[in-house]
């Protein structure tokens, strides 16, 4: 692929985190051209991680959520095009069509869409007091209706279930989560992780119910029911976190390859050659599942754009880093690397409340799941991206010190190592 | 976050801010503001001082105010053994319980033995006033037996070097002054780790251009900073003193003019008894040229050579000079013998006494690492006929320097009318034979010991022995402490002292400058802790002699002040301290010790020629090799220097001292330590037929073959095994003893080396 | 605009570690982290060894914490914007708030410059101490040092101390390669 060229337009489709950080890579690599951000939100890319944490419950203004300054998008001339909803890609022509406004030339694509909030497919799911988790608006909502409320129910026990469940609980408050699978974080995390969660949620007065399937929402005296197969839950405020759907549709309309999100490579790269894809809503091949796959993280936003960027100025830097994500609930800390998925054997250190899980398969070490315990994380990856792995021996060894094992390697090398 | 930041506000809350003073035997002695919050300390600054430039502080005293303070082995109340002496089993006592029973212990023991036979020993780890003079002031009160600090304290041969050429036991120009010298010649001296608050007037210096040499057998810090480093053997120094002087000798670089005023280099020696010719009246003889007559007689006496004096019943005596007797011994010094006798190169000898001799001025700055040695007294004597030859001392800048301050002159002229209230004398013993004279009881009985300030576990000389055959005769031995240190687990009573920022009120001098500082307290006793003064004025009540012991800490120090016996004191109230935190004491600037030429020695000269000690063959200067080293079996010379982590034994027990120098390491040279078969980092054990200790090895290029390093202030329970001192012997010195008493030659040891076996190397 | 820079003179530093358990008491810094750390040039600073081989040898030492770079290469990947590069002053401050102790700044620092909560995961580092800076006061590191070793200031004053001395001594600085732009210039030892 030819790197861009000072003259070449390029625009990044969606103003998130991969985009942010498409932007600021293409400058650091030098590229002096023209980059629109266009977004659907009236927002510029602003954080989502706080929005189920600090910013639920803080006294913070949205820009505290902004991943820049407003004077950065300037300062780096990047034209921010906010509240724009864009309704095509014309392949054919090069343009991005707006639903308002003029189309938008490009020579590179970004599309960094994300997702959205899955929507609960059942009756009074609409219903005032309902509300997703996905947006500034979205908790903006959320945050008016706490004040009365005295019930709150959140539907889904995954990692933004459990934030907001506890960010929420407070004495004379009463919050209940419930979970369609067997255990909370059933998707993202092993059963020790979610016992040890589980556990520490109700502790602290948390009401988590699991192998609940939702079946309807009703009002009724100005509060919310929420109806299980078993059971009825009174509500003031239910918050609905069911995970996200991609926001694929304007790639397959345009005709791209698509997956369950946008597929793209290990370059980030689209079955067209001028457009890649990042974040929540780009696909990648994960050979362990022999499917494609999106990850849903803060990390993966970041690689897959830098690598966009980095391909477009013509450095090929393949995303290949082991994944990971985190969750705070509470004061602790969950972090994890890599994954369990196929695991044969899982290595425990620690205990029940501040502990870490290697996982192993065929001998190789696979992933890390870690409760307050980052050193561990930090070693768990930095050996799943080095060269060097881990023996399962070293990971039952109590006496080995992970971090020793891989050592961390400062990136730059002095140039006169101290002999002056 | 912030130390002390309120996590709601953001702000740091600080109740009040104290200026008050850090000071252990670093010499710092470094003004301190104290923040405090809620009766306890917050952080620590440095504090302003009347003049600019003297902020300072430490990794050491930030240490000690953060974490020693309230460190978990803290005593806060009296404790009182159960069971046998170190077997660590202990009861909490009331002060009433505690000293009321030491009392009545004490009186007994003086029914019994004599009022003598009670015993106090203090060291340097406080240089407030009224804390260090205490015991001394007991002891004198209660007509005990006081054991001198002096020679214990391993450093007094600087002073014996110096009396008897001098007529006085220090003399240091005032450091801020470095930048004025052309040449600064180190000798045994690591100011960058012990002098490290001063370190920047050397670094002042060499930014104005002196030359600054460091002699020293290891490659020190200081050595890594100077423009030149010498390496001479451990205790050799006189030796290439020596040798310099022959040098200058030879190339007519001694100040002849100088010698003739200021020494007694003309005095015409009688060759039979090796003193002073003196004619009828005493008056010592010198040569005019042309016929012997009374030095006061003559102006320019001869300086070189001998006299034929014809006695009354017609015997001619063939007498040298005092300077030629002296000369005939530096004659053999030449630069090839002296490069055996320090394994130095001969040119480094001819160029240090050319560079020494040829500038101007030549500041001698001297350590007490070089006379550490059986024989360490003639190093600093050497050091002294060096500078006196060159013609330095009383010149500005230049000179010969140990230490002078204003806490010399304060502590050590301190008013008798604080030390021995009423007139009252105790007895004096040298404590560097406290063990010889516990375990032998002789002179006379002694059956009770009571330190303060004294870190002896760890610091003393065979501690181990200590234990085994002095303890058993002392019915009761007293420490006075804030950690349980290796002296504290063996005691009957440990009563627990404040440290420098709970005392109510002291008076401290500089170790290394001239400042007066006033310590008050910024934060209340930890536990039922009480300060050293008060300790002792409860025992004087007790034992009916409360009658000077009944001062508040204000008035004693209101009392040490208006009594002392230096002027310079007695010109400072207590009022301008208070307000002020520090105040100037008043000497001439710049101060030149002995500017105006006075020596209060006999001859009122500079005494290189010593007839006092004629018969112990020492009346010239010479140079006499350690005591040991030699024996084959025990061929390496152990030396335990002090540095920049921990003055004495107070600091190692540290958390954040600990993080940067986490154990003792014992430094060898690679090629001695291939010879033994030591790999870098291995466990080792370093022996005599005195004692053992383990410790790591650790292998480095700047420790001068044939010599072993270890930093000296761990604890015994720092090593895995032993400890260091207790491989060390002292032997009484003749003239060391004549001039006061003998010194403890911490580094005079001979030792061998090698891997722990196998079977005892695992931890 | 405002440019804060340490000038750290590596003739008068002499490894004592002052600096660096001043440091720790300002910033109340947790045991066996550092924010500030004295290096050795083997990197063996508890060892004490000098360079070369006996009699001919060197040994100097070298402290060294955040850099407070001008491109800092721990705010280009922070994801949360917890590290950032102030306008006004050009120091480099870490909010806690926004730490989600990922550690891409540890592997992003040419200087070991970070250091994490060993149960939160959340990072620490050099302030500059922006907190006696708002007072008038210097750096913690600066105020303690016994040899007056280090300076701190604005370097795009010409007139500042250290701008002087970076203009008057031989200086250098530390990775100039990774292209960071650091801001702790030493004086050859």
């Amino acid at each position: 692929m030819t790197p861009l060229g000072h003259r070449d337009q390029v625009v990044l489709l969606g103003a998130g985190q991969a985009s942010a950080q498409a932007a600021d890579q293409l400058r650091r690599s030098g590229f002096s051209g023209p980059i629109t951000l266009v977004g659907d939100e009236p927002h510029p890319p602003y954080q989502r991680p706080p929005l189920s944490k600090a910013y639920l419950v803080g006294a913070h203004n949205p820009d505290w959520l902004y991943y820049r300054p407003a004077q950065f998008w300037a300062q780096r001339a990047v034209t921010l095009r906010l509240g724009t909803p864009v309704e095509a890609i014309d392949r054919a022509a090069g343009v991005l069509r707006a639903e308002c406004g003029s189309p938008i030339p490009f020579d590179r694509l970004l599309i960094a869409t994300g997702g959205r909030a899955r929507p609960l497919a059942v009756a009074g799911a609409n219903l005032p007091g309902v509300h997703r988790l996905r947006t500034i608006d979205d908790v903006d909502g959320i945050r008016s209706g706490l004040d009365h409320a005295r019930d709150i129910v959140i539907i889904g026990g995954g990692f933004i279930g459990l934030e907001t469940a506890a960010m929420l609980i407070s004495s004379g408050r009463q919050v209940t989560v419930l979970e369609a699978g067997p255990r909370v974080l059933g998707r993202v995390a092993p059963p020790e992780v979610s016992s040890a969660m589980a556990a520490i949620h109700a502790e602290r007065g948390v009401d988590i119910r699991t192998s609940v399937t939702v079946t309807a929402i009703e009002a009724s005296s100005g509060r919310l029911a929420v109806i299980t197969g078993d059971a009825i839950f009174p509500a003031d405020l239910v918050i609905v976190g069911i995970g996200i759907t991609p926001e694929d549709d304007l790639a397959r309309e345009a005709g791209l390859a698509t997956d369950n999100g946008v597929v793209v490579d290990d370059l980030a790269c689209t079955s067209d050659p001028r457009i890649h894809a990042a974040g929540d809503c780009a696909a990648v091949f994960d050979p362990g599942a022999q499917a494609y796959r999106r990850r849903e993280t803060v990390h993966n936003a970041i690689e897959q754009a830098r690598a966009a960027a980095l391909a477009w100025a013509g450095t090929s830097q393949p995303y290949r880093q082991a994944p990971w994500v985190w969750s705070d609930q509470y004061s602790h800390r969950l972090q994890s690397v890599g994954g369990s998925e196929g695991a044969d054997r899982s290595v425990l250190r620690g205990d029940q409340r501040r502990f870490s899980l290697f996982h192993f398969k065929s001998e190789q070490l696979i992933g890390a799941d870690t409760l307050d315990r980052p050193d561990d994380f930090a070693a768990a990856r930095r050996l799943l991206n080095g060269p060097r792995g881990m023996a399962v021996a070293s990971a039952i060894d109590s006496g080995v010190a992970l971090s020793a094992l891989a050592p961390r390697q400062p990136m730059a090398k002095f140039e006169r190592p101290f002999s002056a | 976050m912030i130390r002390g930041t309120d996590p709601v506000t953001g702000t740091v809350a600080v109740d009040r801010i104290v200026r008050t003073v850090c000071s252990p035997n670093c010499s710092g002695t470094c003004g301190v503001n104290a923040f405090v919050k809620d009766g306890r300390l917050l952080k620590i600054e440095p504090a302003s001082f009347p003049e600019p430039g003297w902020e300072r502080i430490c990794l050491k005293g930030i240490a000690m105010a953060m974490q020693r303070i309230e460190h978990p082995d803290r005593i806060r109340y009296p404790l009182r053994r159960v069971g046998p002496r170190g077997g660590g089993q202990w009861e909490r006592v009331s002060w009433e319980e505690a000293m009321g029973d030491i009392a009545q212990r004490l009186q007994a023991t003086a029914d019994k033995y004599g009022a003598r036979a009670n015993s106090w020993m203090t060291m340097s780890g406080n240089y407030g006033f009224k804390a260090t003079t205490s015991p001394h002031r007991i002891a004198n009160t209660l007509g005990g037996t006081i054991f001198t600090h002096d020679g214990m304290m391993g450093d007094l041969n600087c002073a014996i070097g110096f009396l008897p050429a001098l007529g006085a036991g220090f003399a240091c120009n005032d450091l801020a002054d470095l930048p004025h010298a052309r040449y600064i010649l180190i000798f045994g001296r690591n100011p960058a780790d012990t002098d490290h608050s001063e370190m920047r007037f050397l670094f002042d210096a060499m930014e104005a251009g002196a030359k600054v040499v460091v002699v020293d057998p290891r490659f020190s810090r200081t050595a890594a900073k100077a423009d030149e480093w010498v390496s001479p053997r451990p205790g050799t120094d006189a030796a290439l003193v020596l040798g310099m002087i022959q040098v200058m000798d030879e190339e007519c670089l001694i100040d002849e003019p100088y010698v003739i005023r200021h020494t007694n280099g003309p005095f015409l020696i009688d060759p039979r008894s090796g003193k002073v010719l003196r004619g009828e009246d005493g008056e010592p003889q010198v040569w005019d040229g042309a016929a012997v007559v009374a030095a006061s007689a003559c102006a320019e006496p001869v300086l070189r050579g001998r006299a034929q004096v014809a006695l009354a019943d017609g015997t001619v005596l063939d007498c040298p000079t005092a300077f030629e007797a002296m000369r005939s011994e530096w004659r053999r010094y030449t630069p090839s013998h002296v490069a055996e006798v320090c394994a130095l190169p001969a040119e480094t000898v001819i160029r240090l006494a050319r560079d020494y001799a040829g500038n101007s001025p030549a500041w001698l700055w001297c350590g007490a690492g070089p006379q550490r040695y059986h024989h360490g007294h003639l190093v600093h004597r050497a050091y002294v006929t060096l500078a006196a030859l060159a013609g330095n001392i009383g010149k500005p800048y230049a000179g010969v320097n140990t230490l002078d301050g204003a806490h010399m002159r304060f502590v050590f002229n301190a008013p008798e009318a604080w030390t021995a209230p009423g007139g009252r004398h105790g007895e004096h013993l040298p404590g560097v034979h406290l063990l010889e004279i516990l375990s032998k009881q002789e002179p006379y009985p002694v059956k009770s010991l009571w330190i303060a300030s004294y870190g002896m576990g760890t610091q003393s000389p065979s501690f181990d022995r200590f234990v085994e055959e002095a303890l058993p005769n002392l019915d009761l031995f007293v420490v006075t402490e804030q950690m349980m240190t290796g002296a504290a687990d063996h005691a009957d009573y440990v009563l627990p002292c404040v440290s420098y920022y709970e005392e109510p009120l002291d008076l401290v001098a500089g170790g290394e400058h001239w400042f007066l500082q006033l310590r008050q307290q910024a934060i209340p006793p930890v536990g039922e802790s009480r300060n050293d003064y008060a300790i002792f004025a409860d025992l004087a009540h007790r034992m009916g002699q409360g009658e000077h012991w009944s001062m508040d800490d204000e008035a004693a120090c209101r009392f040490i002040l208006e009594n002392h016996g230096d002027p310079a004191f007695r010109a400072i109230d207590l009022e301008t301290l208070r307000r002020q935190g520090a105040v100037r004491v008043q000497i001439p600037r710049p101060h030149v010790p002995f500017g105006d030429m006075v020596f209060r020695t006999p001859s009122g000269k500079i005494e290189l020629y010593q007839e006092q000690f004629a018969e112990a063959g020492e009346a010239v200067l010479m140079h006499k090799d350690p005591l040991e080293g030699r024996d084959p079996r025990y061929p390496l010379m152990l030396v335990s220097p002090k540095h920049v982590h921990s003055t004495h034994s107070q600091h190692t027990m540290l958390p954040w001292i600990r993080e940067h120098r986490p154990e003792p390491l014992l430094e060898m040279h690679p090629r001695d330590a291939a010879d033994r078969g030591i790999a870098d980092g291995v466990m080792v054990e370093v022996w005599n037929d005195r004692g053992r200790f383990e410790v790591r090895a650790s292998l480095n290029e700047g420790v001068k073959p044939g010599m072993l390093v270890v930093p000296q202030g761990f604890w015994r329970k720092h090593f895995r095994r032993g400890h260091f001192a207790d491989l060390g012997r002292i032997e009484r010195n003749a003239v060391q003893e004549a001039v006061i008493e003998t010194n403890y030659p911490v580094w005079d040891v001979g030792v061998e080396v090698g891997p722990l076996a196998l079977e005892d190397a695992a931890p | 605009m405002t440019r804060m820079a340490f000038v750290i003179d590596l003739k008068r530093c002499i490894g004592c570690d002052t600096c660096a358990v001043g440091c720790k008491m300002e910033n109340d810094v947790p045991a066996s982290r550092h924010r500030l750390k004295v290096l050795d040039p083997l990197n063996e600073p508890a060892l004490e060894r000098p360079t070369g081989a006996y009699p001919e040898l060197k040994q100097h030492w070298l402290p060294t914490m955040c850099h407070h770079c001008d491109d800092a290469p721990c705010v280009a990947v922070c994801p949360t914007r917890a590290l950032w590069k102030r306008d006004e002053d050009g120091i480099v401050v870490l909010d806690k708030d926004r730490c989600i102790g990922c550690r891409r700044c540890e592997e992003a620092c040419p200087y070991d410059a970070l250091s994490f909560d060993a149960v939160t995961g959340i990072a620490d580092k050099c302030s500059f101490c922006d907190h006696r800076l708002a007072e008038g006061k210097e750096p913690m590191c600066q105020a303690v040092c016994p040899t007056r070793a280090i300076h701190s200031g604005d370097i795009d004053d010409p007139e500042s101390a250290v701008s002087r001395l970076v203009a008057e001594r031989d200086t250098y600085r530390l990775g100039e390669s990774s292209g960071a732009g650091p801001q702790i210039h030493y004086l050859k030892p």
